[in-house]
């Protein structure tokens, strides 16, 4: 009994120590969109079209202790035959999100009429709730995104303080630990896989392309959408 | 019957527009913009990025293939 209480000691001590002695990480994001919205999407025959193609999409989180990477994985050679993916946009598509946990930089590259724009975001505001759960092998307690007013959103996240890295998927950022699950109110996000390394990864922070908060961002083109 | 060729803010991408498509295709990313928005009961403007790349993608598919 003794021996084996010092087993699972060693088990626990070992695989704690694994956790907090990682140097670097890759989260496999699943993302879905719910099968409810699609079908809706599809019996609406102006839409039709553009839900008919979704289907879901995994991104990858790339991280070390400094800042990460969100993006998407290489596309699977199915994904040439359709033309655009509603779930792959609400996913993040081409872009590219890097977030400093130091500085709190919270910035994503995105291309339009051939340039390329780096929009930097205020951090995300979050409300932490007592509701846990656990995915996989880790705890996770729910926090529900705060807008400017201090309201809270239909968007909300599962996180662990087991990985103490406020990342997440795309700007989704800024909690005390690693997002596993965020529902957006338009998508499921579900990290399907975790790896926590043992080496150094580098992760660039992108420097080439015209700089915009947010808010520069919004006003340059909500105009696509104010006349109707 | 001259087709004009031009960079203009329709398209959000670097594609040269046709501007007999034009119209028709920027009519037809906004509807579409508008529609998935009406799904998600929000304004486009609620949800810039998302809602720009919808544009993007329905512009694109309509200048490419019309």
């Amino acid at each position: 009994m003794k021996q084996l209480f010092i087993i699972l000691l060693y088990l626990i001590l070992v695989k704690d120590t694994n956790i907090k002695n990682f140097q670097s990480g890759e989260v496999t994001y699943k993302i879905s969109m719910s099968k409810e919205i699609i079908e809706k999407g599809k019996a609406n025959p102006k839409l039709k079209r553009l839900f008919k193609s979704a289907s879901d999409v995994e991104f990858q989180l790339l991280f070390n202790k400094k800042a990460s990477e969100y993006k998407k994985i290489k596309a699977m050679q199915n994904d040439a035959n359709s033309r655009f993916n509603i779930t792959e946009i609400e996913a993040g598509g081409k872009n590219v999100f890097y977030f400093d946990l130091e500085t709190k930089e919270n910035i994503y590259s995105k291309s339009i009429d051939s340039e390329t724009y780096l929009i930097s975001r205020p951090t995300y505001i979050w409300k932490i709730t007592k509701d846990s759960t656990t995915i996989g092998d880790y705890n996770c307690l729910k926090a529900i995104l705060l807008n400017d007013e201090g309201e809270e959103m239909k968007i909300f996240a599962w996180f662990t303080t087991q990985i103490p890295l406020g990342y997440g998927p795309k700007n989704f950022n800024g909690l005390p630990g690693l997002i596993l699950r965020l529902n957006s109110g338009k998508a499921v996000y579900n990290a399907t896989k975790i790896k926590l390394l043992d080496k150094k990864i580098v992760l660039n922070k992108p420097e080439e392309g015209i700089r915009l908060t947010y808010k520069e961002f919004k006003n340059r083109f909500k105009g696509v959408f104010d006349q109707n | 019957m001259a087709v004009v060729i031009m960079f203009v803010g329709t398209s959000l991408s670097a594609a040269p527009v046709i501007e007999e498509d034009n119209s028709n295709c920027v009519r037809r990313a906004r509807a579409a913009a508008f529609a998935v928005a009406d799904h998600f009961d929000e304004h486009p403007n609620d949800d810039l990025e998302f809602y720009l790349e919808i544009y993007d993608a329905v512009y694109l598919d309509c200048y490419l293939n019309g």
